[in-house]
């Protein structure tokens, strides 16, 4: 055989085998980033020129300015869904990122057993379709017959609450729903987070005589900051999006809440 | 492990004993809507609505789900989902690997920054994209149909992130070693690199079925005859219909939808949890 890469025959080869690899890492980006321009890109830039545009989905669309985004500041409809969704945000975010750190340390306690258990417990909601999941509250919702209204009645004398009808409890009904629908998944990511924490930076903090709190304080709490703040990231994001829970729990309409 | 007994700690003790109290009362809060769901839609519909509340179902009355499945084309429902989630799912896998494998290993001018671009859209809100790929769904004729449903949801950003992640992990060795024995790419790809990244797409794998047996906003844009609808479309038309007020039929509809997303996360439940674990270390 010649020698490779020898001469002006082996540097054609070289930039042969050069193309030709080029080619292989073409073919297999080929189908993904032409599908993430087709359905992805093209139709985010389209979304921004329409904005500007007056269109009927059938007839050309017509150049408008600002029109549309005027409109939107003196329409009320869009005032009130959007602070909804922030007072939501606010509401959901710090409630399901504190429960599943809460629940995560717990279940990282070397001492405590049936971790997998209770893990798996916490995730099945998460798999649930909220159609399915909102299906199930709307019932537990139910002014005249949940279980939530019977057992307060039962209980204490509460009389009967509007969970999902009252314009001051649809909200916080809808954050109790979502953390039950969501926090496992934060727990296992949180999880993940606990166990990259090398283990010397507990004994040296025991042999130094450090307590449970300070070591949370010290070492688990700024070591989990980027876990942190992945799932307080992923969290903001999601529940801007919440669409399914809320059109099969409440309707399109729903309570309306008046903000000043 | 029980250090706190055996030094007569009784406080140590007590504590332990107050966590897995707190662990097990949230578990129950967990489990018991679900369990709620399920004896309702063993009631009849006079005991589902009893007070005080009827805790298991007398009579049992499992005809509650067989009248559901037919208030509703459910087994057509049915049809539908579990094919655009396994076609969804075994093409996005691919395609996700394929990509992934591209930008893991081979070197070619603005790899790391067409990855960026790659993550980057996964910034896009979707509800933003909605008219838009709507609409060059219908002049394409894509309205209302499976390869609609399926294709436009291909390539999936964070799957080619997580394979990209996971291949940069497989040794170059081999794939030259394939070179070397003349095999071609895309069977050094097929034979040689995805047989190693199984754990990365059993993990994708799950995730994809899962958020597509449960997607809802997209096959209730994209389909609008009834023989197109999903499970989750039928839900929402069950929790519509005039039989709203009907809820052990309801909650028979519920855990007809959730039952099939429940079992497959129940039967490979060690893969979800280490799939997450691949994306949130990472993360």
């Amino acid at each position: 055989m010649t020698q490779p890469m020898a001469g002006a025959h082996g540097l054609m080869k070289r930039r042969w085998y050069q193309d030709y690899q080029k080619r292989a890492a073409f073919l297999f980006l080929f189908p993904s980033v032409a599908l993430l321009f087709v359905f992805t890109v093209i139709p985010f830039f389209a979304a921004i020129v329409l904005s500007f545009t007056q269109w009927d989905l059938l007839s050309p669309p017509n150049w408008v300015g600002f029109q549309n985004y005027e409109r939107l500041t003196i329409d009320s409809r869009f005032k009130s869904t959007f602070l909804n969704t922030l007072y939501y945000v606010v509401g959901y975010v710090p409630v399901v990122t504190i429960v599943s750190l809460l629940v995560s340390l717990i279940i990282n306690e070397r001492w405590l057993r049936g971790k997998v258990l209770f893990r798996t417990l916490y995730y099945i909601p998460v798999v649930i379709s909220p159609v399915a999941a909102a299906m199930v509250w709307s019932w537990i919702y139910n002014p005249a017959y949940g279980f939530l209204n019977t057992v307060l009645e039962g209980l204490f004398g509460t009389p009967r609450q509007f969970w999902v009808s009252d314009a001051r409890l649809a909200i916080p009904s809808l954050i109790v729903m979502t953390v039950w629908q969501t926090f496992g998944f934060n727990v296992v990511i949180f999880l993940a987070g606990l166990l990259a924490i090398p283990s010397e930076y507990y004994e040296a903090a025991m042999v130094d005589g450090a307590s449970k709190w300070q070591q949370i304080r010290r070492i688990t709490l700024p070591l989990l900051a980027p876990t942190t703040v992945l799932v307080v990231i992923m969290s903001i994001i999601t529940s801007f999006q919440v669409f399914d829970q809320v059109l099969i729990i409440g309707g399109v309409q729903g309570p309306r809440r008046r903000w000043k | 492990m029980i250090a706190g007994l055996e030094r007569g700690n009784v406080p140590a003790a007590i504590g332990k004993t107050l966590l897995y109290a707190l662990l097990a009362i949230l578990g129950v809060a967990t489990f018991f809507p679900l369990l709620w769901a399920v004896s309702t839609s063993l009631k009849t519909e006079e005991n589902a609505i009893a007070i005080p509340p009827q805790w298991i179902p007398d009579p049992v009355r499992p005809e509650n789900y067989t009248e559901t499945w037919e208030m509703f084309p459910f087994e057509r429902f049915y049809f539908n989902t579990a094919l655009i989630a396994i076609l969804g799912t075994v093409g996005a896998v691919l395609l996700s690997a394929m990509a992934g494998y591209a930008l893991a290993k081979y070197r070619f001018r603005g790899s790391y920054a067409l990855l960026i671009a790659i993550v980057a859209t996964m910034m896009i809100p979707y509800w933003i994209n909605l008219v838009p790929v709507y609409t060059i769904l219908a002049k394409i004729g894509w309205l209302d149909t499976y390869h609609g449903l399926i294709i436009p949801r291909l390539a999936r950003p964070f799957g080619i992130f997580l394979m990209r992640q996971y291949m940069l992990t497989v040794h170059s060795d081999y794939i030259d070693s394939g070179r070397v024995d003349g095999a071609s790419e895309f069977s050094i790809f097929w034979r040689i690199v995805l047989p190693q990244c199984t754990p990365a797409l059993a993990a994708l794998s799950i995730f994809f079925f899962v958020a597509d047996w449960n997607s809802f906003m997209w096959p209730l844009i994209v389909t609008s005859s009834l023989d197109m609808r999903t499970v989750t479309v039928g839900l929402s038309l069950l929790a519509g219909s005039p039989f709203r007020t009907a809820y052990a039929h309801q909650m028979a509809g519920a855990t007809i939808g959730a039952l099939p997303a429940i079992a497959v996360f129940l039967a490979l439940q060690r893969y979800f949890t280490e799939g997450i674990s691949l994306t949130g270390i990472k993360g």
